[in-house]
Parts: C-alpha cells; sequence; structure tokens
C-alpha cells in the first residue's frame, strides 16, 4: 500500500478519493442502524473538532475520550489526531464504583480536557467525578457541515498518536505511547496477514476503548479504505447471534472476538433465531486478546457449519498494546493448526509428548511474526535466546512496537528496550507471555510469567483486586492476601482470593459473612466474580523473605488444597 | 406463574450462572453480595426473558436487586400484560 506518514495524510487522502463511501455504520442495540459516517464527513467532522480543540488545547496535551457506544468515538479520536492531542481512550467509569483505574490513568496522564457525547456529559456522576479533577469538558458530535480546512500542520511519524492503558494495575499504570509510525506499521502488517482489501467489510462488536475494537477493526478497516459496521457491546453480549446476523446482512468478510465471545455464540445458538442466516463470506474468524481455546473452536465449527462458516477463516492470532496491537497471525483462509502436548510438562515450562490422555493438552497456533517482525524465545533469567520447541518468554522487535510509556521510565527500560544477551543492540519488547516457536516459526502461547488475569478479554492486576480486598474490613490483613486465576471445570480462568486474617480477630469474625463482604467488593470495584474464596490463617500466604507475595505458589497451594484454612470446613 | 415459582426460577438462573448450589443463593441477598457480574446479569437476565417470554434490561436487575424484589417485579410485569 502507498506510504502515508500518518493517519492524519492517510484521512486526508480517503476523504478525496472515497469521499462519499460509507465508513463507519452504528448498530444500536436492538441491531437497528442508528447512525453512518461517509469517509468524506468523518473528514469534516474531525476538522471541525480539532478547530475547537485548538482554542482549548495546545499540541501533545491530552484529551481523554470516555464515549458510549456510537460513531462519536471514532470522531473525537480522528479530531484529536488532526489537532495534535494525544487522545486517551477509557472505559466508562462504572455507576457504583467508588474507585476504579480512570482515577489512576488522569493522574499519569494529566488531561486538560475531557471528549464525550452531549447525552453523556449530563450524567451526574460523571460530571462530579471529571469535575474533581479540573477537567474541562467537551461535548463531541456528528456534525457534517461547516467544513472547514483546520489549517494545521501534519503529525510527524515519531509524534504519539494516542495512549492506550490496557496494561499496569493502578499502582504503576502504564500507558503505552503510540506513535503515528507504530500505527502505520501495524497496520500494514494486520493488511498482509488478513488479506485485507477495499472490500473487507468489518462488523465489531469490542468496545474501541479497548486496543482489539480499535485499532483491529476501526482503524485498520479505515487504513484499507473499507466499511467497518459497529455494534454496541452490550447488545453482542445480550443477543450474540445479532452478531452474525449482522456478519450476513452486511456480507462481513472480516470479524474478531476475544475467544469467549465464540463461546458465548455456541452457547446462545438458537436454530430457529439463524433461519437464512449465511456465514459463506466470512473469511476471517479472528480470535485473540485471551488465551485461544482449540475446544471452542471446534465447538463454534459444529455450530455454524450448517450456517455456511467455513473452517479455513478460523484465524487465531496473539497481541498486546505494546506491539500497538498484533504480533502474531496466520494467512486468510489457512484455517487454524493444533498440537497436543503433555500437561504437566508445559506446567514445568516444557514441551513434551503427552503420557497418556489425560495428560494430554491441546494447543492452538497463533500464527507467525508478521512481515518485518521478529520473535524470540528467550530464557527470562539468564536473558539468552532459546531454539525452536523451548518454552520461555516471547520477545518481539519491530517497527511496531512502541518507545515508551508515557511519563514511566522504569517500566520502559524493562519491558520495551530489552536486550538478548549475546545479540546485536536490537532492543526488543518482554510481552511476560510465555510460549514456544516450533521449526516452522509458528507460536504457541502457553502461560505467563507476569501476573495478570485475563476474563473475558480483560486485563487484571491482582495487587488492585488484592488491595479492594484489603480496605474493605480491619480484619483482612493488609498484604496479606493474594488473587489470582485458576482454571473452572470447563478450563476457563476464574478469579480466586486467598486473603489472611488478622490473629486478633481470629475468633470473632464469621466468615461467611465475610466472603460475602469480599465477593461484593470485587463485583463492585472490579467487575468480576470472586468464585473461590477463602479465609486463611495469619502468616501462612507464601511470601519471599523480602515479604513479597507469591502467587504463583499460593496458587499451588490451593490447587493443592494445601493452604492453612481458618475452619476445616473451609472450602468454598 | 406465582411470584413463588418465578423465584425458584430466579434462584435456578442465578445458581447455574455463579454455579454453585441452589441453597447458597439467599432470596434476600443483594445481587452483588451474591457475586453477580455485569456479564453474568446478562446471562440470567437472557434466561428469564426466554423462560418468562418478557424484555428485560439490564437496569431491572439494578432496581429490583435480589430476588425477592425481582420476582416480585418480573410477577407484576406478567400480570400487567394478561390484563392488556
Amino acid at each position: 500500500m502507498d506510504c502515508f506518514s500518518s493517519l492524519v495524510a492517510l484521512l486526508a487522502e480517503r476523504a478525496r478519493s472515497q469521499r462519499n463511501r460509507r465508513a463507519y455504520t452504528f448498530l444500536g442495540d436492538r441491531g437497528i442502524e442508528e447512525a453512518a459516517l461517509t469517509y468524506g464527513e468523518l473528514h469534516q467532522a474531525a476538522q471541525a473538532l480539532a478547530v475547537r480543540l485548538k482554542d482549548l488545547a495546545q499540541r501533545d496535551d491530552r484529551a481523554v475520550l470516555v464515549f458510549p457506544p456510537g460513531l462519536e468515538f471514532m470522531v473525537a479520536f480522528f479530531g484529536c489526531l488532526i489537532a495534535g492531542i494525544i487522545a486517551v481512550p477509557m472505559m466508562m467509569p462504572r455507576r457504583n464504583s467508588a474507585r476504579d483505574s480512570s482515577a489512576a490513568i488522569l493522574a499519569n496522564c494529566e488531561p486538560v480536557i475531557a471528549l464525550t457525547t452531549s447525552a453523556f456529559a449530563l450524567r451526574g456522576d460523571l460530571q462530579a467525578r471529571f469535575e474533581r479533577e479540573g477537567l474541562q469538558w467537551l461535548a463531541v458530535g456528528l456534525d457534517k457541515d461547516g467544513s472547514h480546512d483546520a489549517g494545521m500542520p501534519l503529525p510527524e511519524p515519531d509524534d504519539v498518536a494516542f495512549l492506550q492503558y490496557t496494561s499496569g494495575s493502578t499502582s504503576d499504570p502504564k500507558g503505552v505511547a503510540v506513535s503515528h509510525a507504530n500505527l502505520l506499521a501495524n497496520l500494514e502488517m494486520i493488511r498482509l496477514s488478513l488479506g485485507n482489501t477495499s472490500r473487507s467489510t468489518y462488523v465489531n462488536w469490542v468496545p474501541l476503548y479497548h486496543d482489539m475494537g480499535l485499532i483491529l477493526n476501526a482503524l485498520q478497516a479505515f487504513y484499507v479504505g473499507a466499511s467497518c459496521v459497529l455494534m454496541a457491546p452490550n447488545g453482542f453480549m445480550q443477543r450474540p447471534l445479532n452478531w452474525l446476523r449482522a456478519i450476513h446482512t452486511h456480507k462481513a468478510e472480516v470479524a474478531c472476538s476475544p475467544n469467549f465471545g465464540y463461546d458465548l455464540c455456541v452457547s446462545r445458538y438458537r436454530s430457529e433465531q439463524m433461519q437464512g442466516i449465511d456465514l459463506s463470506n466470512w473469511k476471517v474468524a479472528l480470535n485473540g486478546a485471551e488465551p485461544v481455546r482449540a475446544d471452542t473452536i471446534q465447538k463454534f465449527i459444529e455450530t455454524f457449519a450448517a450456517h455456511g462458516f467455513k473452517s479455513s477463516a478460523v484465524f487465531p492470532a496473539y497481541g498486546m498494546a505494546e506491539a500497538t496491537l498484533l504480533i502474531s497471525g496466520g494467512q486468510r483462509g489457512a484455517g487454524h493448526m493444533t498440537r497436543t502436548a503433555s500437561r504437566a510438562a508445559l506446567q514445568a515450562h516444557r514441551v513434551a509428548l503427552p503420557a497418556d490422555d489425560a495428560d494430554a493438552q491441546t494447543l492452538v497456533g497463533c500464527g507467525r511474526a508478521l512481515q518485518g517482525e521478529r520473535i524470540a524465545i528467550v530464557d527470562p533469567e539468564r536473558l539468552r535466546r532459546l531454539p525452536a520447541g523451548e518454552v520461555g518468554e516471547i520477545w518481539v522487535n519491530g517497527a511496531n512496537v512502541a518507545l515508551r510509556y508515557f511519563r514511566n521510565e522504569a517500566a520502559t527500560i524493562n519491558a520495551l528496550h530489552a536486550r538478548i544477551d549475546g545479540e546485536d543492540e536490537a532492543s526488543w519488547l518482554r510481552t511476560g507471555d510465555l510460549g514456544f516457536l516450533d521449526d516452522a516459526g509458528e507460536l504457541f502461547v502457553t502461560g505467563r510469567i507476569k501476573e495478570l488475569i485475563i476474563i473475558r478479554g480483560i486485563n487484571h492486576y491482582p495487587q488492585d483486586i488484592e488491595q479492594t480486598v484489603q480496605r474493605l474490613h480491619s480484619s483482612l490483613r493488609q498484604n496479606g492476601g493474594a488473587a489470582f486465576s485458576v482454571p473452572d471445570e470447563n478450563g476457563e480462568e476464574v478469579l480466586a482470593i486467598v486473603q489472611e486474617i488478622e490473629r486478633t480477630e481470629r475468633t470473632k469474625i464469621d466468615a461467611e459473612e465475610l466472603k460475602g463482604l469480599i465477593r461484593e467488593g470485587v463485583t463492585d470495584q472490579h467487575e468480576l466474580f470472586a468464585r473461590h474464596i477463602e479465609l486463611i490463617r495469619p502468616g501462612t500466604l507464601p511470601k519471599t523473605t523480602s515479604g513479597k507475595i507469591q502467587r504463583s505458589l499460593a496458587r499451588k497451594l490451593w490447587l493443592d488444597a494445601r493452604l492453612d484454612l481458618l475452619s476445616d470446613k473451609g472450602a468454598d | 406463574m406465582t411470584q413463588q415459582e418465578i423465584a425458584d426460577l430466579c434462584v435456578n438462573s442465578l445458581a447455574h450462572t455463579l454455579r454453585v448450589d441452589k441453597a447458597r443463593i439467599d432470596p434476600k441477598a443483594k445481587f452483588n453480595r451474591l457475586g453477580l457480574d455485569s456479564a453474568m446479569v446478562v446471562y440470567v437476565m437472557m434466561e428469564l426473558e426466554e423462560k418468562l417470554d418478557l424484555e428485560l434490561t439490564t437496569d431491572d436487575f439494578y432496581d429490583y436487586p435480589t430476588v425477592e424484589e425481582l420476582s416480585g417485579h418480573l410477577a407484576k410485569l406478567r400480570a400487567a400484560r394478561s390484563a392488556a
């Protein structure tokens, strides 16, 4: 594809050459079309916003984007790019939550302005929350008239386009500073891997504050000059088959989801609701943003083959915000590959043939390194490269890897500028994930070093959950808890919490009441169900000599039922 | 269907979604106390819509946040519909 210096230059070109082409369509909760923008209209609305922004903020100032589902987000995003304001997409704060990650993000990026829709600007609790931060509101609409050239300088390739806060705990927020060069590099890699053209219509339900929704869907469609249909995420959660119906109606070639979305479609399948729905035009069913599961893929193929879904469309992938988005992927039409390995050996970070059926675990290949990018498997302690077939940390080098986290130099040096011992000066991204490459370069992700909990495609940090728990009641010991994920009976990750009780309170507490309090607190603050909660005796949580919590050891003790429970009946 | 039958449906659906024993679902306990997160609210809502032939929204679960309150509300919705 032609080379552009920034997305702003590309937007101007789309508005010139494809002025009346439908760029974005928005479907409401019930699947009805509620709004649409052509490339020309998108350019006009974004330019008009950029002119307004110029009076309120300087270049390189930050603007938070807090939007309900709709197309206003896209206008705000491009408006910021044109004005040279760094956009910071944020999840909508929850109605009842007192604290969440938004406060930490605001403190780290210090925005001067918040953008939202006029309807949302009226929500009282939001107004109060952002007023406390001294933030000025600006309402963004889809105004299509008043076309005037914003007359602003084009961004340079290394200018920061936006900050993506998907990683980092509340105490140590990490905003990936994605440059225009990063974005264009990854969008080109995605185009080549997915085989996209201007005819590659997208149907997307993943929220736009999530990197998968924004980059893989909304921006990739824009990059190739295709049309992107956006659905309300809640509409998908309530009626997942509407996603498939929209894929049929719009003859979409590409539709992506984290693994749980495919499970949801299978569990909500009703043949009478799927009459006449043809999925044979669906060429890329990308599965990423959380571990890809072989049985999910198998069930999806079996359920929807009768509706024309082709197994060759299955497209497992791996990525993260630090690499702009996509790190590995397959080829359009190639389908997926699996490999059977020993579960016990994988837990010990080795690849071996299974001892028997019970020991067999099916791994799904997540494709290969993208064009112009390198993937290395590295011993995470000795920092030496490992050969094919050995499990180690996944490292990535390429023009899609961000140069820094915003105002977090320690994390930048540690995670984005790593060096492989005994090799050249190339700078690598340490993903914190474990995996191996086969002889052909296919990447298999096998686990995680970082203590991250991924549920329904959203990253949660254990220390944030532990802190929530310990603030709930004086009998819950500070720095005496561990949160981690364990597999449920279907192999999906669920949340488990173990928490020490203060010595002096041990005989006084009502264990069931405390567990209820913890469940409620975690649900309210983190939107997560704490499936397992164990209260343990003080001083029995495994810690290092320096007092650091050993979460993986706590997890192992939990799995082996060897924790020192407060009561013998204990089990939740 | 009586309110009690509707309450039983709610309890069944909650127990199934949370994968806990029915006996552990206290009809007076708030849904967030049971640990129901927003995605799970949607699962329970879908099941109740199908079984009761009603159109619900997730707000119903925030406005009537226990099995007792929700089943009362659902019984009224069904009664209002048959009267119409």
